[in-house]
């Protein structure tokens, strides 16, 4: 990204603070086994500890199992963002890998992928992604990421496609062209760093769509299987005490939404920055 | 003086489909090693397209080019891209034939780097020295093209051509887009190169009078086909053809 | 004496200082007058100041940009004239005519409505004498075929046609004063010299007033019998045009005059 995007972007207070949420799930998320107070499975005493309201001892309370939530969402989050990055890293670059093909090799292949993109994009994701999981039976975390990031690459795709033939039409590639530079070298050179800015949008647009999708998936029992907490099974848990135990439900959802929102911000400041740096060049 | 250029019967149709309507329908010319071959009409003749399709960058329905005795049409590969050293070209639109987001340094070492002609070392030096040759500073391979104006980039551009050291260049209205001072400027550069590099060009124009001053010979074209050529006193003392009549006649006549 | 038409004095245009930026001077006092029915070129390179000149003089800057000085027109004082003065001085007694054509048109309207549009909002109340009066104005600036041609969308014509759309606008209601900004810089040469062929039968027929901006002192200085040399923001020379062809004085105007000298050419 230029630098100018760079510090439209360090000085914008909304993407900051964004960035600032953001990073503090990833660090919570990477060194959980550290700062969890407790071992997130452990269930010391399923009599005396079950459902404890937020006090010292737990701040976020404990679960019908007695587990500590604090150390089942530090946890959970380990898995909901480490699924939900993998998954939008694999639709990022699935979707601008074929976008790209579409774009510079043209002919049948554009059809195939053109054709694809316009009939899949039709179906509804999660009704998609419900019924593959099923059909599989339950699936271990990779095969999530595989699966929700497999069906989601369809808007980058779109997106990729319609900048690349935007910008070999540009003077600037045809000198490229002039100059002897294979198309691999112009796809690399020229067109990927003109489309980063988006591809970094659909990124985050990208995160704050698979967050929820598999908090979902976890939530019906389709994702993530206990003990292994994610932020979806945590309130599959609290579910039959949704009106005693508050604790059981304000904490994932809480978690969920405060990274859905801040990726939803970061994407919309950086098309500000985007769009400033566009009327700089 | 030999001919470096030979083209003969050129057929470029709109949109590479044959049978469609032809920008270029069957023009043919002769460019000697050495000489400023002025290529003019108006918007729509086909000299664009022509210069394109010497170049390769447009696809060719029919006819023949030769470039030092070598069939243009027919090249691929490693030789296809051993003509694109020899030939280069400057197009007009300053702001559009350079990648905003690359920095000028790298803008001019593209060619080099593609043809591997210099190590990473060597290759910066060449292209400072480039900067200077063409009226610019060295210490400006470290800024961004937004940051010139039209006349300096198309300096930057040229300086991307130059740096593969062709021997033939075509340039394609490249001082249309710019004011007349620095259309000057840039016209003087381009004569003092010429002769620094023994260079041979293509000046592609819809304006005669830019011509004047650098061209040895002018072709007039109109419809997709080449109507006269001459050198260029003979054509401006005595146009033969309406399309050269027409394009002197547009002139400013300025009372002196 | 009689009061000029236009009259321009210390006219300092700034690009406004962004945060605690010095602002940087555009024009630096710029001062000269037009009369009635005179042709007077404004001739500077880029980065003279020549086009925020024409758009000071309109009150079309943008916001970024601030005019101070005096800018009398038929002697009204038009940089402190509310929007709702100059809106009805522009069209009407005072027009312009700029480089693009295609982003000064709207691409959604037909051409001979754009035109009627300038009555319209001049007070032309019935519907259809604004329309027939457009198309017997794009017949006058030479558009051919006009009553087919104002059907047309501005995509739809050529540069030379669309530039012909906008003089047509410009002229429908018989201005003082048209300011040209660059008029033929985008169009054919060919098609440049028929359009500047225009504007001078034009302004004769009607006796109005022409300020023609440009840095292309070929285009001025057969359509212009006053010149202006704009350099660096100030006015360095204002004489007769033919006084500026064969004895200029200032140095940018000397290299002005030299660059569209015709080539000496060895026999």
């Amino acid at each position: 990204m230029a630098a100018n995007t760079w510090h439209r972007l360090r000085d914008d207070r909304g993407a900051r603070i964004a960035a600032g949420v953001l990073a503090t799930a990833a660090i919570a998320a990477t060194f959980a086994p550290w700062i969890a107070p407790y071992d997130p499975t452990l269930q010391p005493d399923p009599v005396g500890l079950r459902l404890v309201s937020p006090s010292w001892q737990h701040p976020f309370g404990t679960d019908p199992f007695s587990r500590d939530v604090l150390s089942r969402i530090l946890h959970g989050a380990r898995v909901s963002l480490g699924v939900a990055a993998g998954a939008m890293l694999l639709s990022v670059t699935l979707g601008a890998a074929l976008g790209a093909l579409a774009a510079v090799v043209g002919g049948w292949v554009d059809g195939v992928v053109s054709g694809l993109v316009d009939v899949l994009i039709a179906m509804p994701r999660l009704l998609v992604v419900i019924a593959l999981v099923a059909t599989f039976g339950t699936l271990s975390p990779w095969w999530l990421v595989a699966l929700i990031g497999g069906s989601g690459w369809l808007t980058t795709a779109r997106i990729v496609r319609a900048e690349f033939r935007d910008h070999l039409q540009r003077e600037y590639v045809l000198a490229a062209r002039a100059l002897g530079a294979s198309r691999w070298r112009i796809v690399w050179h020229h067109l990927l760093p003109a489309v980063a800015p988006q591809l970094a949008v659909a990124a985050a647009l990208a995160l704050a769509a698979v967050i929820p999708l598999e908090a979902a998936l976890s939530f019906v029992g389709l994702g993530v299987q206990p003990p292994l907490p994610s932020w979806g099974n945590i309130l599959l848990d609290g579910t039959d005490y949704l009106t005693t135990a508050w604790w059981l439900v304000v904490f994932p959802v809480a978690a969920v939404s405060l990274t859905v929102g801040s990726a939803l911000v970061m994407a919309d400041r950086l098309r500000v920055a985007i769009a400033g740096e566009e009327r700089d060049l | 003086m030999s001919t470096l250029l030979e083209v003969r019967e050129l057929v470029v149709a709109y949109d590479g489909r044959a049978g469609q309507a032809r920008a270029v329908d069957g023009a043919s010319l002769d460019v000697a090693r050495g000489e400023t071959l002025a290529l003019v009409g108006e918007s729509g003749s086909g000299k664009t397209s022509l210069g394109r399709a010497i170049l390769r960058l447009v696809p060719v329905a029919s006819g023949r080019v030769r470039f030092d005795g070598d069939d243009v049409l027919g090249l691929t590969g490693d030789a296809l891209r051993r003509f694109r050293r020899r030939a280069q070209v400057v197009f007009q639109d300053p702001n559009a034939s350079l990648d905003p987001r690359m920095r000028v340094g790298d803008v001019i070492r593209e060619g080099i780097d593609i043809h591997a002609l210099a190590s990473r070392v060597d290759a910066n030096q060449r292209v400072e020295r480039l900067l200077v040759e063409v009226g610019l500073r060295a210490n400006d391979a470290e800024r961004l093209p937004h940051e010139f104006s039209g006349g300096e980039r198309q300096r930057i551009a040229i300086a991307r051509a130059l740096a593969v050291e062709p021997e033939f260049l075509v340039l394609d209205e490249a001082v249309s887009a710019l004011d007349v001072l620095v259309r000057r400027q840039v016209l003087d550069l381009l004569a003092a190169l010429q002769a620094a590099r023994g260079l041979t060009y293509l000046f592609i124009a819809h304006d005669l009078a830019v011509v004047e001053r650098i061209a040895t010979r002018v072709a007039v074209m109109q419809q997709g086909r080449i109507v006269e050529c001459a050198p260029t006193a003979a054509l401006f003392a005595a146009p033969a053809s309406p399309a050269a009549q027409a394009l002197l006649a547009a002139i400013p006549r300025i009372p002196w | 004496m009689n009061p000029a038409l236009l009259s321009v004095e210390h006219l300092q245009v700034d690009a406004g200082g962004a945060r605690g930026a010095a602002p940087k001077p555009i024009l630096r006092g710029v001062t000269f007058a037009v009369q009635p029915g005179e042709t007077v070129g404004v001739l500077g390179a880029s980065g003279s100041g020549k086009t925020s000149l024409a758009l000071a003089l309109l009150g079309l800057l943008p916001p970024a940009l601030t005019a101070r000085g005096r800018v009398l027109f038929e002697g009204h004082e038009l940089l402190t004239a509310s929007r709702g003065a100059r809106r009805a001085l522009r069209g009407r007694r005072l027009s312009i005519v700029f480089q693009e054509p295609l982003t000064a048109l709207n691409p959604r309207m037909r051409v001979g409505a754009q035109v009627a549009e300038m009555a319209r909002a001049h007070g032309e109340r019935d519907a259809r004498r604004a329309m027939r009066g457009a198309v017997d104005m794009l017949g006058r600036v030479g558009l051919p075929e006009a009553d087919v041609r104002a059907w047309r969308y501005p995509h739809e014509l050529s540069g030379g046609e669309r530039q012909r759309v906008l003089l047509a606008m410009a002229l429908l209601l018989d201005p003082a004063l048209l300011i040209a900004d660059e008029p033929t810089s985008a169009l054919d040469v060919t098609v440049q010299a028929q359009v500047l062929e225009l504007l001078h039968a034009l302004q004769r027929e009607r006796g109005m007033a022409l300020l023609l901006v440009s840095h292309d002192l070929g285009v001025i200085a057969t359509s212009c019998a006053r010149t202006v040399v704009l350099h660096d923001g100030l006015v360095v020379e204002d004489v007769p045009t033919r006084q500026l062809l064969t004895a200029p004085e200032h140095p940018q105007a000397q290299a002005l005059v030299d660059a569209v000298r015709p080539a000496v050419r060895s026999a």
